[in-house]
């Protein structure tokens, strides 16, 4: 027996415009709290066009009130996957539950859920007032209470005085607004976004990723964002969902999937990644030790998977993901391994300060100023190295043809699967 | 390096700053021909014509003074010999033929113009080739054509016998329906092509933005895809009910020459009858009822597109 969802009707109930959500609850590991019922539940969902396989075998399971991203490069599956869920395609296979309820059957027009498109798709022989009034006539709200619920959520989305205008007649950031607006107003279980600010420029994106932000909080609503912008997934995101050529890389919080980046493709595609090819020397399960082109590595595995429940499926049918060999595998001695050190981990001093017991001696080929950081390209041992200092003034700048020494902290290290 | 002329055809058309007189005179090089012709071959006629309605049949079918209202009040049905609604009901039912021909023509080329649109690339140019071919052979002989295709010894009528769509002894031609077959074929290309031009450039993400804001199928068509097709629709009504009001062609030959149609009245009041200014007069008030109409149409369906 499933418990039905909580609806966000409450609202828009009574004279509160908006009653603030309890603070979203977080666990030990700062997750939202999960209800009783995810939002979205996936498992081996399949969609092929032609001989190409855009979803291979995806599950997934999306708490209720969470701000989730599906990031990924585009051609990833993360746009079929949205369209999956608002029931705008149809899987061929697997199963899809929104809320508890299997939706193979529920045309989207039925379905609880709305979508803020790419494109925005504004009815443009309508008005602003209208096409946010679209979705509630289509439900055959009464008109006056249309009207009411109308005007709150425009001002909620800061779009007002426009009422009266159409698309044609509004800037990039207005429309996204609208759209917004147009599918907030309808208190969907779930609220999906596709590439929302993709059309905006850099300054109203910065601006709408944290009103998005607070919206979310403020509405409790789940939001699933589709993204190829991994900066706006780490500012906005609760969870983060990595995809890859139709996969799921990996699931989970913003800063896990920065810091321990389980694969060769999240370490790449989020943020900048130095990846350190290695031979395991010996394993004590505590603590992988590796031969580099630099030297030896000691690379600490991390505490086991504290949720490893995001990657089950409900039924618990089929593993979602293959056993890591940062987790539990011992690795045996002469196993190819790459370890992946984030540049801004990367220590570098000047002769005589060796802070830490791994340092080695790197010798300074080139580097790009950018005002806050300079970036350094490093040769160590036979490895090119990219290292990025903030200009802190804590030191002199290095200059090339330099030679310092760069350390590597054993617990910025990160073990890759292949 | 060598320097190149500068191009004589471009210097003349563009990039060029003209005076007063240089203005007019490339105006009236480029638009004379055209003006000339609708001002002689169109403008001229048409007012010859209107003239004409107020004059009075001459003695042996020519036209003369006084001016007169005569022949509009007989065609409004109030002539010599007292009231008769002969040319009313001749008027209504041409707007009647036309009215009906654009709604069929329509509802067939509605679902036409959608499949053409979805077809993969070189489908959709065989697709409209096949609408456009009929328009390779003479009217005349597509419709002699159907008197063959409809005769009561034909399969197609006895077909239509056996399965009891027409009752026995009925025959699928002359009548309303051969007409009206008639009158579809020959005009559906007239909706087709505007409308699948229109179809063509349909922006389906709104028809999934409906869909996803909660509108059934008839919901998204009618709010997310109607009003992106209106603008072929009406110029495909317009294209078709104009020249279906005054065709006389088809309803002579597959209705069986009984009823009058305007363009049979019209012809015969200018040949056989020698009554020129009534001829003028029919065509004329046919001209301001049709204008009138679409004006009428045309302004409320502008209204509706907003006045952006």
């Amino acid at each position: 027996m499933v418990a039905q969802p909580k609806s966000a009707s409450f609202l828009f109930s009574g004279s509160a415009i908006f009653v603030t959500r309890k603070p979203v609850q977080h666990d030990s590991q700062g997750s939202p709290s999960r209800g009783s019922v995810p939002a979205i539940e996936a498992s081996g969902l399949v969609r092929r066009f032609g001989h190409v396989e855009a979803l291979a075998h995806v599950s997934l399971s999306i708490r209720q009130g969470e701000f989730f991203s599906l990031l990924g490069p585009s051609g990833c599956g993360k746009t079929t996957l949205l369209r999956l869920i608002a029931g705008l395609d149809l899987p061929d296979a697997g199963t899809l539950r929104i809320g508890g309820v299997d939706v193979a059957e529920i045309p989207a027009h039925l379905r609880p859920v709305n979508t803020v498109f790419q494109s925005y798709a504004l009815f443009p022989h309508l008005t602003v007032r209208e096409n946010v009034a679209f979705g509630l006539r289509m439900k055959k709200v009464p008109p006056a209470q249309i009207a009411e619920r109308v005007a709150r959520v425009l001002a909620l989305v800061q779009v007002t005085g426009l009422e009266d205008r159409r698309p044609a007649q509004l800037s990039g950031g207005q429309k996204q607004r609208v759209a917004l607006a147009r599918a907030v107003v309808n208190e969907p279980q779930v609220l999906l976004l596709d590439e929302p600010l993709g059309a905006l420029d850099l300054k109203l994106r910065k601006q709408l990723q944290v009103e998005l932000h607070q919206l979310q909080r403020r509405l409790g609503i789940t939001f699933i964002h589709v993204t190829h912008d991994q900066d706006e997934a780490l500012v906005m995101s609760d969870r983060i969902a990595v995809m890859n050529d139709g996969r799921i890389e990996q699931v989970d919080r913003a800063e896990v999937i920065y810091e321990r980046p389980r694969t060769r493709f999240t370490a790449q595609f989020i943020g900048s990644c130095n990846l350190i090819q290695g031979r395991v020397t010996a394993d004590d399960g505590q603590t992988v030790s590796i031969e580099s082109p630099m030297g030896p590595l000691r690379i600490p595995r991390p505490p086991a998977d504290p949720e490893p429940r995001n990657l089950m499926p409900q039924g618990g049918a089929e593993p979602l993901a293959k056993p890591r060999c940062q987790e539990t595998r011992r690795l045996s001695p002469g196993f190819a391994v790459a370890a992946a050190i984030r540049p801004e981990k990367i220590g570098l001093t000047r002769a005589g300060e060796c802070p830490s017991e791994s340092c080695v001696n790197a010798r300074i080929e080139g580097l790009v100023y950018s005002g806050a950081e300079t970036q350094y390209r490093l040769r160590v041992g036979g490895q090119t190295l990219t290292a990025v200092v903030l200009n802190a003034a804590r030191h002199e700048p290095f200059h090339p043809g330099e030679t310092v020494i760069c350390s590597l902290p054993e617990t910025a290290l990160v073990l890759l699967d292949d | 390096m060598t320097e190149t002329p500068p191009n004589p055809a471009r210097g003349f058309l563009f990039g060029q700053r003209l005076s007063r007189t240089g203005h007019w005179v490339r105006s009236a090089f480029f638009s004379g021909p055209a003006v000339l012709w609708l001002t002689f071959l169109l403008l001229v006629p048409l007012l010859l014509i209107v003239g004409i309605s107020f004059m009075t049949r001459g003695e042996y079918g020519g036209v003369e003074f006084p001016l007169t209202l005569d022949s509009y009040k007989r065609l409004a049905g109030f002539g010599e010999l007292g009231f008769d609604n002969l040319y009313p009901l001749i008027l209504l039912r041409s707007l009647a033929l036309g009215a009906g021909t654009a709604a069929l023509c329509l509802l067939a080329a509605l679902p036409l113009a959608f499949f053409i649109a979805r077809l993969p690339g070189w489908w959709r140019h065989v697709g409209l080739t096949l609408v456009v071919v009929p328009f390779w052979t003479n009217l005349l002989i597509r419709t002699y054509a159907w008197q063959i295709l409809l005769a009561p010894e034909s399969g197609l009528a006895r077909l239509a016998h056996s399965l009891g769509f027409v009752a026995a002894g009925e025959p699928l031609y002359p009548g309303v329906f051969a007409v009206m077959l008639g009158m579809v074929c020959d005009f559906l290309p007239f909706m087709t092509l505007p409308l699948y031009a229109s179809v063509e450039k349909i922006d389906w993400t709104l028809a999934e933005a409906a869909a996803d804001l909660g509108a059934d199928r008839c919901s998204v068509f009618r709010h997310a895809l109607l009003p992106q097709i209106t603008p072929g629709l009406v110029a495909g009504l317009v294209l078709v009910f104009l020249p279906a009001t005054g065709q006389f062609v088809i309803p002579d030959l597959l209705g069986g020459a009984k009823t009058a149609m305007l363009g049979n009245v019209i012809q015969q009041q200018f040949a056989s009858s020698r009554d020129w200014p009534f001829g003028a007069a029919i065509s004329t008030a046919a001209l301001l009822l049709v204008t009138a109409g679409m004006w009428i149409y045309l302004r409320r369906g502008s209204k509706e597109e907003s006045p952006l």
